[in-house]
């Protein structure tokens, strides 16, 4: 259970970051990040999408997201979570104030994703793109004394999406939609995943704050074959699900460097934390 | 700025820091008779009665403060100690009395013995069920026994009606007496089958009287599952 949820945390965090996939940067310009993301949780969805208990477990990452502009066509991804800690609180007997089970870190290097967007085409109000994301094992799948404080999953997965994006007016204002559609091949028996996304935003104040929501989902298909009974009594993560919603707001500090701030809590799920991840970064866009 | 980057930067991992969860572990206090008696052969060898208990948090507690009775004693004679005699042809019903030092809980544990012309003691079989305490699925039917045919071995064996959740790794099986907890409980191991009969030979330091709960925990959560209460 824990190496899924863990997983599940990952993979809610890969959403929201990839999120900024769909408007492609020009030649030469960029968008690059750094942010730190928490989420700690007492209760988590089950395989039949109920809420069950469990010892309080936190995950925390300083990590660095960039997209850069190749040229107006081609952009590359790079998201690097350089520093990740997995933890559990200790379990204290509030009867005779004994400690039942020691609580415990790990800190590694985490799972990075790389990718490259291309640009189908666009128009004067909608943007089509594509990417290809290589999800890079190169976190610690057995962290910690029992092995359950991953900071990765251990497996090559690929991503391919299909993105679209729009500009509109509500009231006189200017908002932007985007959504996303893809699928998650992953490899040593886990089951392959559809992955699909929206995301609402505008801005206000000559444009030095923006505000948007996020919804994203993550449908398995149930196609690996890796359970409980032939892991090896090992733990793993497999057939997670969810659908999350979230919301970001960013403060332009100057024309180039701004702070953001965000949410995202799953809303129903299958093995993956019942609780809220937050997010802050700063954010820094090459023109 | 770089005040903002600071503070930032500062503040983030106050939050990821191990704290602690408080676990409300109290049990009711337990105490059994580890090795009573059938029968009890008139004028032949005095039995000496011996009690587990287990306390308010299902702690073992060595060497008890407990105090025997007998309801018959022209049947039964028995020592403070637990140092039991058979004086007649009869039945008598032992029992131990002990009050707790922490609650001033007074628990008892009794014994029906008949005196005979031979000393019988008692072949136990605990039957059960497990059932889940979670939302994943576990059930199943298990039998806690000493098999005496093969070298007095304590198995607990689980029912061809058992099942678990392959959904759910990370699943260890205990005996316990404590079913807040698996501190002070014996771990048998990783749950490795998920469906069908299949046992578990305990070791011979384990008494069939030791545990009253079969527990199912999600070790890495150390969150409880299911469990069997051994009655």
């Amino acid at each position: 259970m824990k190496k899924t949820i863990l997983l599940s945390i990952l993979l809610v965090l890969s959403c929201s970051f990839l999120s900024h996939a769909q408007w492609l940067e020009k030649k030469g310009g960029g968008y690059f990040k750094l942010s730190a993301w928490f989420l700690e949780a007492d209760q988590h969805y089950t395989n039949s999408g109920k809420i069950d208990p469990n010892a309080t477990r936190g995950i925390f990452n300083l990590n660095l997201y960039g997209k850069y502009g190749l040229s107006d066509n081609w952009n590359i991804i790079a998201y690097i979570p350089f520093y990740v800690k997995s933890y559990q609180n200790h379990q204290v007997s509030e009867i005779t104030n004994e400690t039942l089970l020691e609580g415990e870190e790990f800190n590694s290097f985490g799972d990075m994703n790389l990718g490259i967007e291309y640009r189908l085409f666009k128009t004067s109000k909608f943007a089509f793109s594509t990417s290809l994301t290589l999800g890079i094992p190169s976190g610690n799948s057995s962290g910690g004394s029992d092995g359950s404080y991953q900071t990765g999953d251990g497996e090559f997965n690929q991503i391919l999406r299909f993105n679209a994006g729009t500009s509109f007016s509500l009231f006189k204002h200017s908002l932007y939609a985007k959504s996303h559609i893809g699928f998650n091949n992953k490899t040593k028996n886990f089951s392959d995943e559809v992955r699909a996304g929206i995301e609402v935003g505008t801005s206000f104040l000559e444009s030095k704050l923006l505000l948007l929501f996020r919804s994203n989902m993550v449908e398995s298909l149930r196609n690996g074959s890796l359970d409980a009974s032939n892991s090896n009594g090992s733990i793993f993560a497999n057939n997670v699900e969810f659908i999350s919603i979230g919301g970001e707001i960013a403060w332009k500090l100057t024309k180039k460097i701004g702070v953001s701030f965000g949410y995202n809590s799953a809303i129903s799920g299958k093995v993956i934390y019942a609780a809220p991840s937050y997010n802050g970064g700063i954010f820094y866009l090459l023109k | 700025m770089k005040k903002t980057i600071l503070i930032l930067v500062c503040f983030l991992p106050v939050f990821s820091c191990v704290k602690t969860d408080l676990i409300n572990d109290r049990v009711d206090p337990k105490l059994f008779i580890s090795n009573p008696l059938l029968e009890l052969k008139k004028g032949g060898t005095a039995h000496q009665f011996e009690v587990n208990y287990f306390n308010y948090v299902g702690k073992k507690i060595e060497n008890p403060k407990v105090s025997w009775s007998s309801s018959d004693s022209s049947v039964l004679a028995i020592t403070e100690d637990g140092l039991a005699t058979g004086v007649d042809f009869g039945t008598a019903t032992v029992t131990a009395t002990l009050t707790t030092k922490e609650e001033q809980l007074t628990i008892t544990n009794s014994d029906i013995v008949k005196v005979s012309s031979a000393t019988l003691t008692e072949s136990i079989e605990f039957l059960g069920t497990i059932v889940t305490t979670s939302n994943y699925e576990l059930e199943g039917s298990y039998t806690l026994k000493v098999h005496e045919d093969e070298n007095n071995v304590l198995r607990l064996s689980l029912g061809e009606d058992y099942k678990a959740s392959t959904s759910l790794p990370g699943l260890y099986i205990y005996l316990g007496n404590n079913p807040n907890s698996v501190a002070d409980a014996y771990e048998i191991g990783p749950v490795t089958i998920f469906e069908g009969a299949h046992f578990y030979d305990l070791p011979s330091t384990i008494s069939i009287y030791d545990y009253s709960y079969i527990l199912y925990w999600c070790k890495p959560f150390g969150v409880k599952v299911g469990e069997g209460q051994i009655q």
